[in-house]
């Protein structure tokens, strides 16, 4: 079989020692960012961009994915341990997950947790691997106008599928596109928007706009508004599951695995959204739901297994359709075309070690993941001891010789600073960074799609609701829209997160 | 009056109104001095102008919103603790101030102690530790593991 032939090709790209080493390091790097609280992957993926500059593309990919799916299983082992959830996605574990480590039955949840990760990291990477090709060869098809919608509804979907207000977080995509501009127009060659600053001229960069919104933003939060941690660290007993734990997560992981597959392909689904909606299905078709919240062993194996399901299964846009889905997989994106990797259909053909290579290393990654987890627990629950004061500084010295690492320039730096405090400011009036990052990202794309898609059509605009596809993503588009008003699906949305905060 | 201007101004959703607004506005205004072109042929200030003018329209939708129901979460918002943050401004400006002059190792020093002591249960021993090992660490692992090219201390 193809895929067959395929997945051997690139089990060959991920033994190599290189890729092997690095996508340790992404995993470790991972786990660690998950463990600690105030840096999250998209921060730690920003900051590790410009060292991905001096390694084989392939590499760069396999370690920034790695710290991506890593930290969906370090977030929980905090969460079940300390009730610290280090991830967002890791949230509802803690609810659960703590209660069970009050029981004296810390080991039993966080083997439940990598076994059930394990097994739905297994199911991701096959069905990237069936379905992958399958999306290409459909996106081979598509031309300007379908690429235009796509990258509409990517946009809106994000949006409806997030919490927080809804306008405010459509406003926060189009200022992202507006960002986006700033730079050389590639049709015309103008500049616009630099006002004569030379270091415009290429635009911010993703890596300044990424680190600034998330990294330093978060380092902002973090020094003005220090959390109160919870800090029993429960012991851990034997880390062995009972035949009746085992029988009762068994179906639970397969839910969640399903879940959470679904959930991450769609835009701005994702691990914190799959994991959320495995625990309300968990607990609805419980025989007993009045265990959850007191340590009810499936609110811990299901969102466990759907948040990273979703992790994996939220490369297959970004991969075959070259559209991500969310604002993590937006950065890889990114980190992908600074190294000339154009994601979309035609990754297979032109650089199909890396896709392989990645598919296969995703498999090793999760391996070492349980490996990491299990025995080193002990490990990952000291560093939560370390200070915030003492961790803060560290990651402000990496973030700022980072960022002036891209290109030896200061104004990164000030630019990216700037970004992170704007940040910060709007967070806190309810405006979420990641919509932005996904609309500076997707920018460039949608502006030339429209582009094309109009010089095509002799500027008849069109074009747009003519083409059957085009037509038929922008109408689930205006669906979407017309969710968001409706006040029943506001309700439910809202009660979705309320466990959030 | 008085009273509802002050809740106004304390409103988080009409601030991100005004917010949007003023941006969208620059990007629009700036746009101006740059080609619009045709539908059939799309100059660079084309996607600016409108991106700019949905955001303008945005802006309004929420600023009415926000001014029609009362939907602000109230004061704490606006209580930004601005003694911290300014550690950390200061910090970072006198990175970027002494980098020529005092070389990566001697401004990464100023980095680290500066926002070292903007965390409220700061102490000053553990600073001066961390400011001598994290520089040199740091330093060291990109100028010599990432082939970083800047000069460590200020002699060389």
């Amino acid at each position: 079989m193809d895929i067959l032939s395929n997945l051997a090709f690139g089990f060959e790209v991920a033994f190599s020692l290189h890729n092997l080493g690095f996508a340790f390091i992404g995993v470790l790097l991972g786990t660690l960012v998950g463990v600690l609280p105030g840096i999250g992957p998209i921060a730690t993926i920003s900051m590790l961009l410009p060292i991905t500059y001096v390694m084989p593309p392939v590499t760069g990919v396999i370690m920034l994915a790695g710290i991506y799916y890593g930290s969906q299983y370090g977030g929980s082992t905090t969460a079940i341990l300390v009730n610290l959830p280090g991830e967002a996605s890791s949230a509802v574990t803690a609810i659960d997950g703590h209660q069970m480590a009050k029981r004296g039955e810390a080991g039993a949840a966080l083997v439940v947790a990598a076994l059930g990760s394990l097994f739905a990291g297994f199911v991701g990477t096959l069905l990237i691997a069936a379905f992958g090709p399958l999306l290409s060869n459909v996106a081979l098809a598509f031309g300007a106008p379908e690429y235009f919608s796509l990258v509409v509804l990517g946009l809106l979907g994000s949006v409806v599928l997030a919490h927080g207000s809804t306008l405010k977080a459509i406003a926060m995509i189009t200022l992202g596109l507006l960002f986006g501009t700033v730079g050389t127009d590639v049709n015309s060659g103008t500049t616009r928007f630099t006002f004569g600053n030379l270091n415009l001229v290429d635009g911010f960069g993703v890596a300044v706009v990424s680190m600034g919104l998330f990294g330093i933003a978060e380092l902002l939060r973090g020094v003005s508004e220090p959390s109160q941690q919870d800090g029993t660290a429960n012991k851990v007993s034997r880390l062995w599951l009972t035949a009746a734990q085992f029988k009762a997560s068994c179906f639970a992981v397969i839910r969640g695995t399903a879940v959470g597959s679904v959930l991450g392909l769609l835009p701005g689904g994702g691990a914190i959204l799959s994991s959320f909606a495995s625990y309300s299905i968990e607990k609805k078709v419980a025989r007993d739901p009045s265990r959850f919240g007191k340590g009810a062993i499936e609110g811990v194996a299901g969102p466990e297994s759907a948040n990273n399901a979703a992790a994996q299964t939220s490369f297959i846009p970004m991969l075959t359709l070259g559209v991500p889905a969310t604002a993590t997989m937006a950065l890889m994106m990114g980190a992908m075309i600074m190294h000339n990797i154009n994601p979309g259909p035609t990754i297979m053909t032109k650089q199909p070690e890396l896709f392989w290579g990645l598919i296969a290393s995703m498999f090793l990654g999760n391996i070492m993941l349980v490996i990491l987890n299990l025995p080193l627990v002990g490990i990952w629950v000291k560093l939560l001891d370390i200070p915030y004061r003492l961790l803060l500084p560290g990651i402000l010295l990496l973030s700022v010789i980072g960022l002036y690492s891209l290109q030896n320039s200061t104004f990164d730096i000030v630019s990216a600073f700037g970004f992170g405090l704007v940040g910060y400011l709007l967070t806190r009036f309810g405006c979420e960074p990641a919509p932005f990052l996904l609309g500076y990202i997707l920018g460039p794309m949608l502006e030339d799609n429209l582009r094309r898609a109009l010089t095509i059509s002799g500027g008849d605009p069109g074009v747009m609701f003519t083409q059957p596809v085009s037509l038929a993503l922008l109408v689930a588009s205006a669906a979407l829209l017309a969710l968001l008003a409706a006040p029943a699906f506001r309700r439910n949305r809202d009660v979705v997160f309320q466990e959030d905060n | 009056m008085n009273r509802s201007a002050l809740s106004l101004i304390q409103n988080e959703d009409f601030i991100s109104a005004i917010v949007f607004a003023a941006f969208g506005i620059f990007f629009v205004v700036n746009s101006f001095s740059l080609p619009f072109g045709s539908l059939d042929d799309m100059g660079p200030a084309f996607f600016p102008r409108i991106a700019g003018c949905i955001l303008i329209a945005i802006a309004a939708a929420i600023g009415f919103r926000s001014v029609v129901s009362n939907t602000s979460s109230g004061q704490e918002v606006f209580k930004i603790a601005l003694l911290p943050l300014m550690y950390l401004v200061v910090a970072v400006f006198l990175f970027v101030i002494t980098l020529p002059s005092l070389g990566l190792i001697g401004s990464s020093v100023l980095l680290v102690a500066v926002s070292g002591a903007a965390c409220k249960d700061r102490r000053w021993k553990e600073i001066a530790i961390i400011a001598v090992v994290l520089p040199i660490l740091v330093s060291l692992i990109f100028v010599y593991g990432l082939s970083l090219q800047t000069p460590l201390l200020p002699w060389r």
